[in-house]
C-alpha cells in the first residue's frame, strides 16, 4: 500500500511542466487530481520515477465557456463542472448527469476530467461522455499544440494520444445546438464503485422533430469507451420513435464487448448497454419535451 | 477446528423481583433519554487509542504466513532467510512438519521484525514447502458419495431427527402444499477495524492490548495457550471497531503475537489484514433447506418437513433454528452439517437467526399467497401465544400503522413502466438477558466518583451506559462521573455475546452505586440530623426526602469523608434485567426489472428491548442492525473458487458492501418496557431484515427469490423463468 519511491516536482508554469516531461520522458507522469494515478502507485500498478505537478497551474483550472466549445482546462475538478452556472441547462445534460455520478464527492473535488481521459480506465465515466458529445483533446507537443479528436485519443486500455513527454492541456466540448439534449446512464454495485455498464447520449432535433445528430458510447464495454456507430446510424434522420430506440439499443448491445466479473456476467452487461442505451434516449428526449 | 463458540440463549423472561433497594428509579433523569456517547468526540477527532494505535517503545510489527492452500500437508519449514532478513528480531513455525492444514489462510508461521515493512518482506521469505491435497470446495462436492474423505469423522455430520405431532395428518389436513428449496449464503464479520493486538512481557506478566469483545475471556484464552496463571494476563481493550460474535479469545493471531513478543524481547503489534479477515477470524454458515409444507384452506399452518445442511466450513456446525417463530403442529427437521476446506464459522450477530427467519418468512408468504391471505393476517392466525417474549401480535399492527401496511398490493406490481415496487414483512425473536457482571465504586473526598467494571465497549455504547446509570443514582450530572472499563484487571464482566452486555452491566452498576450511596449517606445522616434512609441525591445535592433544604451538595457531603474514600464493589442481581424480545420489520423495495438492481426504500422497525437505558444508541443499534441485513440482503457474499477452494473476493471491493445510497429511509421503533427490566438489542434488529427485503421484491416482481444475496442476477433470471413459462 505503498508507493515504490519517486521524485516530485512542482510546476510554476506550464512551460516548466512540460520542460519537465520533455527532460524525463516515459519515467515521468501528470499529477493532477490523482484519483487514479495515486491508487495505481499505492498498489504498484504504476511506477512512475518523477511526478510533475500542475496542480498551481491555476490557468489550468479554468472553465471557459466560448461561443463553440466549453474548454475544460487540464487541472478543473470534477466538481468545478457538477456547480458550473450553466450546467442545469438542457444543452448540456449530458454533462450534468456524468458530473453527479463519477466515484464519491470526495474524489470529484479532486479529480479532473482531463485526468479522467488521459487515464483512460475502460470503466472510466468521462470517456463515453466525450465520445457521444463528441469532444476533442488539447495536447502539447514537441512540435507545440494539437487537437485531437476523441475517437483517435483513446487508443486502447490506459493509452492515449498523449506521447512521452507530452501533455494534455485541455478538452474542448462542442457548444451543442438548441434542441440538445443528453443523458449519462450508469449502473454501480455502490457509490465510487466503476460503472458495471454505463450509456452515454446526446441526441440533436431538427427544426421537424428529426433527429439531426446523436452522440451514443459505452463504458465498461471493451478495452475502452466505444462509440456505438451502429445506433448512431440508426438514429440519425428518423423521428424518435419506440421502435428506432430499440434499433439504437440492441446495436449498443452488441456492440458491447464487456469482461465478466463479480460485477455481472457477459451476458448481464451486454443486456444493460442496451437497456441503459434506451434509458439515456427517453431520458434525453423527454428533456426536449418529446415522449418516445 | 474449534466449534464455534455458541453463545446461550436465555428463554425465560424475569420480570422484577429483587431487592427493592435497587429498583430502577420510577422517574429517571437521564434512562430512556437520548444522551450522547461520552466518548463520541474522542472517537471522530482520534483521540481515542484503539488496540491498532498502541505505541510501545521499542515495538516491533508481527506479520503471520499462512497457507494459501484450502487443504496440504506441510512438509517444510525453513525460516533461516527470514530470520537473516533486515529488521528481524523473531521468526517461529507455528506448524510441526506433517502437520496438515485446513483451510486457505490457516497460520503457518509468523515473523516479528522492526517496521512493518520489514515483516511483510521477512514473512515472504519464510520458505513453506507444501505437498497440496485435493480440497472440498463446495457443499454439494462435499456431500457427493464420491467427494474425497478429508474429515476424519466424515465430511457430514448428521443431526438426530426432530419430530413433533403426526406429519402424514398433517399433509392430509393441507390444502395447499409448498415444496421449495431455499438458501442463504456465507457472510463474513467484516469488522470495521480487524482482529489483532499488541503484546508486551515484563518478565513473566503479559500484557496485551486486544481487540476483544471479551476482556476476562481474552485474559483466560492467553493463560491456558501459554501455560501461564491468568494473574499473569493484563488484557486491556479500551475502544474497538466492532467484533459480531468474532472476537472472543487471543486466537492464534494473539498467541503467536505473544510468542514473538517473548521471542523478541519486546513488544509486538500484530493486526490482521481485510484479506486475513475474510479467511481466517470467522463467518456465519450457509444454511441451504429443502422444505414441505402444507397449509389449510383457512390458512392454518399444518405440516413442515425439512431436510436442512449448511456449511460453517473446516470442522465447525451450521446450526440454525427452523421453522422460525411460526407454529407448525406437525413437523420433521433432519439437519446435517457439512464440512468444507475453508475457514471456520464464528458467533455472528444473533447466530443462526438471520438464516431461519429468511427461510421460513419467504416460506411463510408462499403460503399466504396460496392461501390468499395478506402476509400479515396469515402471519397473525398462525404466532405463537403471546408472552412478554413474543409480542408480534401487538407488533404487527404496530408496524403496519408505521409503514402504511394497507397501502400494500397483491403479489406483482401491476403499474407500467421497468420499476416495481413492493412491500414485506418478518418477524425476529432473541434471547438477551444479564449474568454475573461486578463493579467497582469508588467516592472519593473531593467529589469524584470512579466506576470500574471489567466489560468493554464493543462499539455499542457500553461506557456510556454506565455513565448513565452511575450518574443516575447518584443525582449527578453524567460528566462528573470517570468511568472506567475495558481492563482485565477491573472486576469480571463476560464477553459482549448474545446481547447480553447491557442486561449483565447495568444491573451491576446500579447495585453498586446504590451502595456507594448509601455509604455516603450513612457518613453525612448524623451531620443533617436525618436518618439515610430518609436521605435522597438529585441535583448533585443529598438532601432529607420531603426537605430539600435540609442537605448539602455533593461536593460536601464527600468532603466529611476526611482521608478515606468510599470504595464499595457490587454484583449483578435479579430483578433489573429480563431476556427475550421480540420485533417486527417491514420493508419497501423498489426492484428494476430491467437492470435486476433491487433497493430498499424504506424500512420500519419495531422492536422491544426492555427497559432503554440510552434512547440514542439503541436506535443506533437498530439502524446498524438494520444496515447489517440490508448487506446480507443484497450484497454480501464470502466466493469460493470452484477448483481451487481459495476466495476470490477477500477484499472490500469485491466482498461488497453497501455504500450510503443504499441505506434506507429507516424507522426505529422501540417498544419502552421499564417493567421488565434492562434486556439487549445488539443482534435482534438484525435477524429480520433479509427476510422482509426478500418478500417485499416478491411483491414487487411477482417472482420469488430463494437465495441470498439477491443479486441482480438472480432477479433477472427469476423473471426470464416466469417470462418463459415457469412455475416461480
Amino acid at each position: 500500500m505503498i508507493p515504490a519511491a519517486f521524485d516530485y516536482i512542482r510546476a510554476h508554469s506550464p512551460d516548466e511542466a512540460f520542460s519537465h516531461l520533455q527532460q524525463h520522458g516515459g519515467d515521468a507522469r501528470v499529477l493532477a487530481g490523482g484519483q487514479s494515478l495515486i491508487p495505481a502507485m499505492r498498489f504498484r500498478l504504476a511506477r512512475p520515477a518523477v511526478l510533475v505537478d500542475i496542480n498551481g497551474l491555476a490557468d489550468l483550472g479554468r472553465l471557459e465557456l466560448g461561443r463553440t466549445a466549453l474548454a475544460i482546462g487540464a487541472i478543473a475538478r470534477d466538481s468545478a463542472i457538477e456547480r458550473a452556472p450553466w450546467i442545469g441547462e438542457t444543452r448540456w445534460s449530458l454533462l450534468h448527469d456524468v458530473s453527479r455520478v463519477v466515484a464519491d464527492p470526495v474524489v470529484r473535488q479532486m479529480g479532473t476530467v482531463v485526468g479522467s481521459l488521459c487515464h483512460n480506465d475502460p470503466s472510466g465515466d468521462w470517456t463515453a461522455v466525450a465520445l457521444a458529445a463528441r469532444a476533442a483533446v488539447v495536447v502539447r507537443g514537441r512540435q507545440g499544440t494539437r487537437t485531437v479528436p476523441i475517437d483517435d485519443f483513446l487508443v486502447d486500455s490506459f493509452t492515449t494520444a498523449v506521447g512521452e513527454g507530452e501533455m494534455a492541456l485541455a478538452v474542448h466540448f462542442p457548444v451543442p445546438g438548441d434542441r440538445t439534449a443528453g443523458s449519462y446512464q450508469k449502473v454501480e454495485r455502490k457509490v465510487g464503485d466503476f460503472a458495471t455498464a454505463a450509456a452515454a447520449v446526446q441526441v440533436t432535433l431538427d427544426g421537424k422533430g428529426a433527429i439531426k445528430e446523436a452522440g451514443i458510447a459505452l463504458s465498461a464495454a471493451g478495452p475502452c469507451a466505444v462509440r456505438v456507430t451502429e445506433a448512431e446510424q440508426a438514429l440519425v434522420g428518423q423521428k424518435p420513435t419506440a421502435d428506432v430506440i430499440r434499433a439504437a439499443a440492441d446495436a449498443a448491445s452488441k456492440r458491447s464487448e464487456p469482461q465478466a466479473d463479480l460485477r455481472g456476467s457477459v451476458e448481464y452487461k451486454k443486456n444493460l448497454a442496451g437497456v441503459l442505451v434506451a434509458r439515456g434516449l427517453r431520458q434525453a428526449l423527454a428533456r426536449l419535451g418529446v415522449q418516445a | 477446528m474449534a466449534e464455534a463458540r455458541q453463545v446461550p440463549e436465555v428463554a425465560a423472561p424475569a420480570v422484577a423481583q429483587g431487592n427493592a433497594a435497587y429498583a430502577w428509579p420510577t422517574h429517571p433523569t437521564y434512562m430512556g433519554t437520548d444522551v450522547q456517547r461520552i466518548d463520541g468526540p474522542d472517537k471522530v477527532t482520534g483521540r481515542a487509542k484503539y488496540s491498532y494505535d498502541i505505541q510501545r517503545p521499542n515495538m516491533l510489527y508481527g506479520r503471520i504466513v499462512r497457507s494459501p492452500h484450502p487443504r496440504a500437508r506441510v512438509v517444510a519449514i525453513d525460516l533461516t532467510m527470514a530470520r537473516q532478513a533486515p529488521g528481524v528480531k523473531a521468526a517461529l513455525a507455528v506448524v510441526e512438519p506433517n502437520a496438515i492444514l485446513m483451510f486457505q489462510g490457516e497460520e503457518v508461521a509468523a515473523v516479528a521484525a522492526a517496521t512493518e515493512e520489514q515483516a511483510r518482506d521477512a514473512a515472504r521469505l519464510v520458505k513453506v514447502q507444501y505437498e497440496v491435497l485435493p480440497p472440498l470446495t463446495s457443499v454439494e462436492q462435499a456431500m457427493s458419495p464420491d467427494a474425497p474423505k478429508v474429515f476424519p469423522d466424515g465430511n457430514v455430520r448428521e443431526g438426530a431427527a426432530e419430530e413433533t405431532g403426526d406429519l402424514a395428518a398433517g399433509f392430509k389436513a393441507a390444502a395447499h402444499v409448498v415444496e421449495q428449496t431455499y438458501n442463504t449464503q456465507v457472510q463474513t464479520h467484516v469488522s470495521l477495524e480487524t482482529h489483532g493486538c499488541v503484546c508486551e512481557w515484563d518478565g513473566d506478566k503479559l500484557t496485551a492490548w486486544v481487540s476483544t469483545q471479551a476482556v476476562h475471556g481474552t485474559r483466560e484464552g492467553f493463560a491456558q495457550a501459554l501455560k501461564i496463571p491468568q494473574a499473569n494476563v493484563r488484557v486491556i481493550t479500551q475502544y474497538m471497531g466492532g467484533g459480531f460474535g468474532s472476537k472472543f479469545a487471543p486466537d492464534a493471531q494473539g498467541i503467536i503475537c505473544a510468542n514473538l513478543a517473548k521471542q523478541a524481547g519486546a513488544p509486538v503489534h500484530l493486526m490482521l489484514d481485510r484479506k486475513e479477515e475474510h479467511l481466517a477470524t470467522g463467518n456465519r454458515p450457509s444454511a441451504y433447506a429443502k422444505i414441505r409444507a402444507g397449509v389449510s384452506a383457512d390458512g392454518m399452518l399444518t405440516a413442515f418437513d425439512a431436510q436442512t445442511w449448511g456449511t460453517g466450513g473446516a470442522g465447525v456446525g451450521a446450526g440454525f433454528p427452523l421453522p422460525y417463530i411460526y407454529q407448525f403442529p406437525n413437523r420433521r427437521r433432519q439437519h446435517k452439517d457439512v464440512y468444507i476446506n475453508a475457514g471456520g464459522a464464528r458467533a455472528m450477530r444473533a447466530p443462526g437467526h438471520p438464516q431461519g427467519c429468511f427461510i421460513t418468512e419467504v416460506l411463510m408468504d408462499e403460503l399466504a399467497d396460496l392461501v390468499k391471505l395478506d402476509p400479515v393476517d396469515f402471519r397473525m392466525k398462525n404466532l405463537p401465544p403471546d408472552a412478554p417474549d413474543a409480542r408480534w401480535r401487538a407488533y404487527f399492527p404496530i408496524a403496519a400503522k408505521l409503514f402504511g401496511w394497507d397501502k400494500r398490493h397483491p403479489t406483482g406490481d401491476a403499474t407500467p413502466g421497468p420499476i416495481k415496487h413492493g412491500f414485506g414483512c418478518s418477524a425476529n425473536r432473541w434471547g438477551g438477558g444479564g449474568r454475573g457482571s461486578h463493579a467497582h465504586c469508588e467516592i472519593l473526598p473531593d467529589g469524584g466518583v470512579i466506576m470500574r467494571c471489567g466489560t468493554q465497549d464493543i462499539g455499542t455504547g457500553t461506557r456510556t451506559l454506565v455513565s448513565i446509570v452511575t450518574a443516575e443514582t447518584l443525582g449527578l450530572p453524567i460528566d462528573a462521573v470517570n468511568t472506567e472499563i475495558g481492563d482485565s484487571l477491573y472486576p469480571f464482566s463476560g464477553g459482549s455475546g448474545g446481547s447480553t452486555t447491557a442486561a449483565s452491566v447495568t444491573p451491576a452498576i446500579r447495585v453498586t452505586a446504590v451502595k456507594a450511596l448509601d455509604a455516603l449517606k450513612a457518613k453525612v445522616a448524623p451531620k443533617l440530623g436525618v436518618p439515610p434512609a430518609d436521605l435522597v441525591a438529585s441535583d448533585g445535592r443529598l438532601h432529607a426526602r420531603n426537605d430539600r433544604a435540609k442537605g448539602m451538595t455533593w461536593k460536601e457531603a464527600c468532603r466529611t469523608l476526611g482521608a478515606e474514600p468510599i470504595a464499595v464493589d457490587g454484583e449483578w442481581q435479579p430483578g433489573l434485567s429480563a431476556s427475550g424480545t421480540s420485533g417486527v420489520q417491514m420493508a419497501e423495495v423498489e426492484v428494476d426489472t430491467e437492470t435486476g438492481v433491487s433497493k430498499v426504500t424504506r424500512l420500519v422497525c419495531v422492536q422491544d428491548c426492555g427497559l432503554i437505558v440510552d434512547k440514542l444508541t439503541a436506535e443506533s443499534q437498530v439502524i446498524g442492525g438494520v444496515l447489517f441485513g440490508v448487506n446480507y440482503a443484497l450484497f454480501e457474499d464470502r466466493i469460493l473458487d470452484r477448483n481451487t477452494g481459495q476466495m476470490v473476493n477477500p477484499n472490500m471491493e469485491w466482498y461488497l458492501i453497501g455504500g450510503p445510497s443504499d441505506v434506507p429511509e429507516i424507522t426505529a421503533h422501540l417498544v419502552d418496557q421499564p417493567e421488565r427490566g434492562v434486556i439487549g438489542l445488539g443482534e435482534p434488529p438484525a435477524v429480520a431484515t433479509a427476510a422482509a427485503i426478500a418478500n417485499a421484491i416478491a411483491n414487487a416482481t411477482g417472482v420469488r427469490l430463494r437465495s441470498l444475496p439477491m443479486t441482480p442476477d438472480k432477479v433477472l433470471a427469476a423473471l426470464e423463468q416466469q417470462r418463459a413459462g415457469g412455475t416461480r
